[in-house]
């Protein structure tokens, strides 16, 4: 199963292919709560629901010359909407969070392997 | 033959007055008989005058005039003329009065046999106004109906003014009925004056009652075609048409045909609506047109290849203002990747440079861009950037197995350059400028021989070739990316 990001959303024009992350992503709510007691012990709670929106992270290891075309998308569509399709083939519509992006080496890769090298990257992902 | 003339005249006398002189009551009986002649023609007056002094008065004429002609030929004229004046004069007060005129015009034309015959009623109101200033002439057709009568079973009854022109033909050949209620007003002036002229059809219906009222005006349109045929026509045709030399025209219309019949059927909805603007002089014309339509289209191919390759899938959007796309190619490609060295400065022939061994593979390349974020009421979340705005790279890289010398000779290096722009040809051959964040970042010996330094260094990427090589003059560099590289 292809990651998919396709930007920008709308009008999408740019599509790139991402393997699928490794274990260890995450969703979360972005909703806070904020509890305070006054004076005789009665408890009041500030929510802030956000509409039930959600916020994701994946890690990818990629080639380094996937890692550059992912950055050149970042660098393109990191101020708009952006539509994803994740690995469970579940679509999203949001923005990427990350700031800053970091591309870190991982290591050493075969002949073939495009660039020779592999990095990892964590995206961050909040729904709009 | 001769022609046969016989005339009789009787005048009587059927009122005795109380006294001499104060009543004068006539009439007059006239009947012509004509037979066998082209022209028959009956002419009389009746004048009725009471004057008097008393209460009541009761003054009336009757009069009925029949001109009756029945012939063998085809053609017949039957007409009726009749002129009814009433006039009630008082000179002292009274309590009763009545003045009425009735006047009955019928006109009938029978003939046996299928040739054109016509009848007509004429029923002509004229009034004349002589120079008299201000002079008017008038014509009023006053049709009133009052009930009386109230709180009572059965009080309300309807009141109505009804004015029907109705025409009747009944002939085997074609059918043409036409009802016309023509409203015409003239005037004609010499002098410049504000002309007005207006053709109020004005229904109207008031009240005061308090009682539940249902009012309504229609003004209605009504064509009725009936024939032994299949297809039938009805067409209502109502042109409005507003011309004006200058200023606004203005025309609003309702228009609605309902057709129902078993057989085909044709709703045809004519509205002409004409406007004519004549205007002299030139007036300057833009036209402007907005591209708010655009379209997007995107497509990829789910290959193993192009989870690894450099393939962003580029579709085709023509919406304006969309954001730049990453380019097809790839970018920041591997150059020399012989040595990992910094220098300066960063173009042309170095003074100061120190040359080290490749960082480890866990090198680190982080872009930070300046973004706005917000988030609505609603908790939608909205992000914003222009492309314009600072985006900062960072290069973090960590070098191991130096020597001591060698970590002296950087870090004489980076007390040469502290806060500098230096060069830096990375382990992968692209250039960069900027400069190092942390020169305080510390040196350790892991081992005998064995020292590790880390630092960081921000700056952008050059698109230059490396300083010393032929093409390296430093004189043509072009600056691609306005991006902040760091190193560590």
């Amino acid at each position: 199963m292809s990651f998919i990001l396709r930007g920008p959303y709308p009008g999408i024009q740019t599509t790139t292919l991402l393997p699928s992350p490794k274990w260890g992503d995450s969703k979360a709510l972005t909703a806070t709560v904020i509890s305070l007691r006054s004076m005789n012990g009665e408890l009041f709670t500030h929510v802030k629901s956000r509409n039930g929106r959600m916020k994701f992270q994946w890690e990818f290891e990629v080639s380094r010359h996937k890692a550059l075309e992912l950055r050149e998308f970042i660098n393109s569509y990191q101020g708009a909407l952006v539509h994803i399709t994740d690995h469970d083939g579940d679509m999203w519509i949001g923005y990427l969070r990350s700031n800053p992006f970091e591309f870190a080496g991982a290591g050493k890769a075969g002949e073939g392997w495009p660039g020779n090298e592999t990095m990892t990257i964590i995206l961050e992902f909040e729904q709009r | 033959m001769a022609d046969l003339r016989v005339a009789q005249h009787n005048v009587s006398v059927i009122g005795i007055p109380e006294q001499d002189g104060e009543l004068h009551v006539s009439r007059i009986y006239a009947d012509v008989l004509i037979r066998n002649s082209n022209a028959a023609s009956d002419e009389m007056t009746l004048v009725d005058t009471a004057r008097g002094v008393r209460d009541i008065e009761l003054v009336s004429s009757t009069m009925n005039l029949v001109s009756v002609a029945t012939s063998r030929i085809p053609e017949q004229s039957a007409s009726s003329t009749m002129t009814l004046v009433s006039t009630a004069g008082y000179w002292i007060p009274t309590t009763e009065e009545s003045v009425s005129s009735t006047l009955t015009l019928t006109s009938v034309a029978v003939s046996a046999q299928d040739i054109f015959v016509s009848a007509s009623d004429t029923l002509a109101l004229v009034s004349l106004g002589g120079r008299a200033l201000p002079s008017s002439a008038i014509n009023i057709l006053l049709l009133a109906h009052l009930v009386g009568h109230f709180n009572y079973v059965d009080d309300r009854k309807p009141a109505g003014h009804s004015l029907g022109l109705s025409q009747s033909v009944t002939t085997l050949s074609s059918i043409e009925v036409a009802q016309d209620l023509g409203l015409l007003q003239t005037l004609d002036i010499n002098f410049p004056t504000k002309i007005t002229i207006e053709h109020p059809l004005g229904i109207v219906q008031n009240t005061s009652t308090p009682y539940r009222m249902f009012m309504a005006d229609t003004l209605s349109l009504v064509s009725t075609g009936r024939a032994p045929f299949i297809y039938q026509s009805v067409t209502n045709t109502l042109n409005i048409i507003d011309e004006a030399p200058i200023g606004v025209v203005n025309t609003v219309i309702l228009f609605t045909q309902q057709v129902s019949f078993g057989y085909s059927q044709d709703i045809i909805h004519d509205l002409g609506v004409t406007q004519n603007l004549h205007l002299e002089g030139i007036w300057v014309r833009n036209a402007s047109h907005t591209n708010l339509l655009g379209h997007a289209l995107t497509w990829y191919e789910d290959t193993l290849c192009g989870k690894k390759q450099y393939t962003p899938f580029q579709g085709e959007n023509t919406i304006s203002n969309a954001t730049i796309p990453p380019s097809d190619t790839l970018q920041d490609p591997q150059g020399d990747t012989g040595k990992f060295s910094l220098y300066q400065p960063y173009l042309g022939a170095a003074i100061e440079e120190v040359i080290l061994r490749k960082p480890e593979m866990d090198n680190r390349d982080r872009n930070a861009y300046t973004r706005v974020s917000e988030e609505t009421r609603g908790g939608k979340l909205i992000v914003y950037a222009d492309p314009d705005w600072p985006k900062v790279r960072t290069l973090a890289v960590t070098v191991v197995g130096l020597t001591e010398t060698k970590v002296d000779e950087l870090q004489t290096f980076m007390q040469a350059t502290v806060g500098e722009e230096i060069g830096i040809t990375d382990w992968e051959g692209r250039l960069w400028k900027g400069f190092i964040t942390n020169p305080n970042e510390p040196a350790t010996q892991d081992g005998k021989a064995m020292w590790t330094i880390s630092f960081e260094f921000q700056g952008e990427m050059l698109d230059v070739e490396q300083p010393g090589n032929e093409n390296g003059d430093g004189m043509a560099m072009n600056i691609t990316q306005e991006v902040t590289a760091v190193i560590v």
